[in-house]
């Protein structure tokens, strides 16, 4: 499988408020470092999840990669294009080929557009179709997400969550993308919704071919529809790999954690988990070598000091920890 | 409740509006008030100029309703075609504040940065001022007169405006619709003025109403003071000036325009409340 | 459900919780019956709309204003449902406490934690000042707030999201009430914070000998942390009984649908199982059972009839016709 999407070195900080002072000297005000060095491979087809606690930078990673933010260093190339290049930068094709949905079904469409302006408009802006063949893609689109004709007319406050989504998932489809981001899809979605959600996801991503980058609390979910999945602790990619394997035999003690607390529908599996104390520390002061030394048992003086790379291990994936052969040898 | 199902859809929001007795005194009120403005020729009963020494500072009776003023001039019907000009300030005072205020705020309020920081100065600035004094400053500079006027309070008012608007699509700018439409690669002339500002514009919408009422009485006031409209143009606030030295003797000369006044000011705040109901969105 | 298990301390029965919208009655619960021992963690699982919150809503005493709540609601010998606003107030905040999802909403943001705390114990108990303060750092000690005299002093909004969880049990908690409502009070918490927050709240109902009631939408939530488990669909609860044996073998065809729509033990990429269709809008329920229209082993009864919750087996309820039996859901 060849990359689509190659992200180097990635970092982005937020100034963590600036007044006009510190523009007017150039005073760098105070930053919160959202991502510290992201590297990752988008395969074509494949679908990617992103999971982690919130505040960890996966949705900045996957709003960095939409170009609704801009990383501070680091580059993400889209076809061996760099997108934040002086070349690519104003390319809306690039917008058209690489779409996004987003968590709140209640908040990411314009309430006083009828779902047929929403997607027609969408149409309309990148000249999808002739002027004249725009009401039959609108219904086409309609079909494709299991929505009713008579959808066309309607205001988004008059559908449900989940037929929400849908509509959100139309109006990317409408520019026909070839990279989906998805970011907390299905959150804000009751869990018989949120199944309907996702099979349609994985349909279409058949149908289509899509490439998906499925950013998600919901471990299960992202074990579900993953081929791939990423760690993300306070902005590095602590672990990443094949979805099974990794969920399976998580490597890095922050990996283990994290499966270890999602809740197992099987009573019996009660009090064998392997509970993390603490938690996230605040990303305006991150601790000094390793982002989860304060947090693991394992840590030593080397996790006090050194921040460890991301390394391939034997019969896992990437694992950035000093001490994963050990932990995982008597694991 | 209604997640995952279709809800029905309510009456319709006019239908809704229409039952409430508020909106829709406001909105004969101000129905009125336009018609007479626009045609007060077709209601007043006398000339508002015609002079009439035999008949000077009369009281209200069935010949003069309003009575008559110094000059014997028909009190009704110079109240009447004050409508013109005091309807004019309400509207012209505003509405390029209104559309001033609404496109910098808008702009300010979707591009941030340094923009955003100098217009903040400049609110404070204008805030800190007590309003009827930026503008009698303004006004003392461009000289009295209606034209000036209107100058200074779109000069000072647009900024309330500009205001009201960036903190509203700042608050719009949060809902992922906004962002899905940069994803989506729409320009920011379309985001800005197709997405954004239909959604925040209602606050605005409904503090314009307000403000029209606000106009009208900085307006009468100007004229009171001798800045606005000059004698011997009918203008409420020049009506209550001319009365004022008769108060206990001719009290309605001060009185009826006084009550024009509150109850166009009442009509427009009526009106603005039914409209804040009425273009809220739904959902 | 009977009186016979002294340890009982809540026993809701026959409740009803009626709201009205554009005039016309809406039933947002219907014949609710359960009972909470001491110590025990019942857990109330269902979509939105279900009458799951509802259900704490009436308990608390918080649905009568807004609607019609009839049957009955024993505590201690009294009915919380006829029970005066005034009378119900001593035992609000005293005996029964609640904790809400989103604690940031919960709390006010223009008081310190330390006030917000000692003001819940001065009007919940007799302690003087002095002890009221002690108390309070007491209840942040025992939530597992760090340095908890500091923190007395801060903000809510100096706190975490799982922190200020903490701090609203603490609150909660700081009158010693026998009875615990927690309306999802971990869905707005990552998993790593939501197993510390759910641990939390075991151990204190059993140091504490207090019932709780947690709401979650979440099976995965209910069986590592409760002992028993109602489902709700529609304003009724359909199963109830031991989660493990629910879990294990649930009777109640929705019960097994929302089970098979968590994805576990799946092959990874097949389609989830999802209920067909969509739940039934509460001013519109079909006659017969609420579930019918969506139910696989709908029979002829289902649509006439609506099915009352019986005994099954051993402590187990179960409102069907035709209920699943040898079920699994997706535990191996």
């Amino acid at each position: 499988m060849t990359a689509v999407m190659q992200i180097r070195d990635l970092h982005l900080r937020f100034p963590a408020g600036r007044s006009l002072a510190d523009f007017v000297t150039g005073r760098p005000g105070r930053e919160v470092k959202a991502l510290n060095g992201v590297d990752l491979d988008l395969k074509q087809g494949e679908t990617l999840g992103v999971v982690g606690e919130s505040g960890c930078g996966k949705s900045t990673l996957a709003r960095c990669i939409v170009r609704l933010n801009t990383p501070s260093e680091g580059s993400i190339e889209f076809e061996g294009q760099d997108i934040f290049g002086s070349a690519s930068r104003d390319d809306r094709s690039y917008n058209r080929r690489v779409q996004m949905m987003f968590q709140d079904p209640y908040s990411s469409l314009n309430p006083r557009m009828t779902t047929g302006q929403i997607l027609a408009e969408a149409l309309k802006v990148h000249n999808m179709r002739p002027e004249a063949e725009i009401p039959a893609r609108v219904a086409q689109l309609l079909d494709l997400v299991r929505l009713p004709q008579d959808a066309q007319g309607k205001l988004p406050h008059e559908f449900s969550g989940g037929q929400r989504q849908r509509i959100a998932i139309a109006r990317a489809l409408a520019v026909e993308p070839e990279v989906l981001i998805a970011d907390e899809l299905v959150s804000a979605l009751d869990v018989s919704v949120q199944a309907q959600v996702v099979n349609l996801l994985l349909e279409l991503q058949q149908e289509l071919g899509l490439t998906i980058l499925f950013v998600a609390h919901d471990l299960r979910l992202v074990r579900h529809v993953s081929n791939r999945v990423a760690v993300i602790y306070l902005g590095r990619i602590v672990e990443i790999g094949d979805s099974e394997t990794l969920f399976s035999a998580p490597s890095h003690p922050y990996s283990q954690a994290l499966l270890s607390a999602a809740p197992s529908l099987n009573p019996d599996n009660r009090g064998t988990v392997t509970r993390l104390e603490g938690e996230l520390p605040s990303p305006l002061n991150m601790p000094v070598g390793c982002p989860f030394h304060i947090r693991c048992r394992h840590a030593s003086d080397v996790c006090r000091k050194d921040v460890p790379a991301l390394q391939p291990v034997e019969g896992r994936g990437e694992v950035a920890c000093h001490h994963v052969k050990e932990i995982n040898a008597y694991a | 409740m209604s997640d995952a199902v279709f809800t029905p859809s309510p009456p319709s929001r006019i239908r809704l509006a229409l039952r409430k007795p508020g909106f829709v005194a406001g909105l004969l009120i101000i129905g009125f008030s336009l018609m007479l403005a626009l045609f007060p020729g077709g209601f007043a009963p006398y000339d508002p100029n015609a002079i009439d020494y035999l008949a000077v500072r009369q009281p209200p009776s069935w010949a003069h309703p309003f009575g008559t003023d110094l000059l014997g001039r028909d009190s009704l019907s110079r109240v009447i075609w004050a409508y013109q000009v005091n309807m004019q300030m309400a509207v012209l005072a505003t509405v390029f504040a209104l559309v001033i205020g609404v496109v910098v705020g808008a702009l300010v309020g979707y591009y941030r940065g340094i923009a955003d920081l100098i217009f903040g100065r400049v609110v404070d600035a204008v805030i800190t001022f007590p309003f009827l004094v930026l503008v009698i400053a303004v006004v003392a500079v461009l000289g009295p007169g209606l034209v000036n006027m209107y100058i200074a309070i779109t000069l000072v008012g647009w900024v309330y405006y500009a205001r009201l608007m960036r903190a509203e699509v700042i608050a719009q700018m949060g809902n992922d619709y906004a962002a899905a439409g940069i994803v989506m690669g729409y320009s920011d002339r379309r985001i800005i003025f197709r997405h954004l500002l239909p959604n925040a514009i209602t606050p605005v919408i409904v503090y314009w109403m307000t403000d029209m009422a606000l106009a009208i009485l900085l307006g009468s006031s100007l004229g009171y003071l001798g800045l606005g409209a000059q004698p011997p143009q009918s203008e409420w606030g020049v009506l209550i000036a001319e009365g004022r030295n008769f108060i206990s003797t001719a009290w309605w000369l001060s009185l009826m325009p006084g009550i024009a006044i509150v109850l166009t000011g009442l009509g427009f705040s009526l009106l603005g409340d039914g409209l804040a109901d009425l273009l809220r969105p739904r959902g | 459900m009977t009186m016979e298990d002294q340890k009982t301390i809540l026993e809701v029965d026959g409740l009803n919780t009626t709201f009205h919208r554009n005039g016309r009655p809406l039933p947002a619960l219907r014949d609710v019956s359960f009972s909470v021992a001491r110590g025990e963690v019942l857990g109330l699982v269902g979509e939105s709309g279900s009458g799951k919150s509802v259900t704490l809503r009436s308990i608390m005493g918080l649905a009568r204003r807004y609607g019609e709540v009839t049957g009955q609601i024993r505590w201690k010998g009294s009915d919380l449902v006829t029970m005066s606003d005034r009378a119900l107030r001593h035992i609000q905040g005293r005996e029964i406490a609640m904790i809400f999802q989103e604690p940031m909403t919960s709390l006010n943001p223009l008081l310190t934690v330390g006030l917000q705390l000692e003001e819940t114990l001065s009007a919940h108990t007799d302690l003087p000042r002095k002890a009221r303060r002690d108390r309070a750092v007491e209840m942040l000690d025992l939530v597992g707030i760090p340095s908890a005299a500091q923190r007395l002093k801060d903000y809510p909004h100096q706190f975490s999201g799982g922190m200020r969880q903490r701090v609203m049990i603490a609150i909660a908690l700081a009158a010693n009430p026998k009875l615990l409502l927690a309306d999802e009070p971990t869905t707005a918490l990552d998993v790593t914070i939501q197993a510390q927050i759910l641990d939390l709240i075991l151990r204190l109902a059993q140091d504490m000998d207090m019932g709780v009631l947690l709401v979650t939408h979440d099976l995965g939530v209910v069986a590592q942390t409760c002992d028993n488990l109602a489902v709700m669909y529609a304003g009724r609860i359909v199963e109830q009984g031991p989660v493990r044996d629910v879990l294990r073998a649930p009777g109640h065809p929705y019960t097994v649908g929302l089970m098979r729509s968590v994805p576990e033990n799946l092959p990874p990429r097949t389609p989830l199982y999802s209920v067909p269709g969509v739940p039934p809008s509460l001013d519109a329920l079909p006659t017969g059972c609420a579930f019918a229209p969506r139910c696989s082993s709908c029979i002829e009864p289902c649509l006439q009839d609506r099915p009352a919750l019986t005994l099954i087996t051993d402590r187990r309820h179960v409102a069907c016709f035709n209920p699943i039996t040898n079920a699994k859901g997706n535990v191996a």
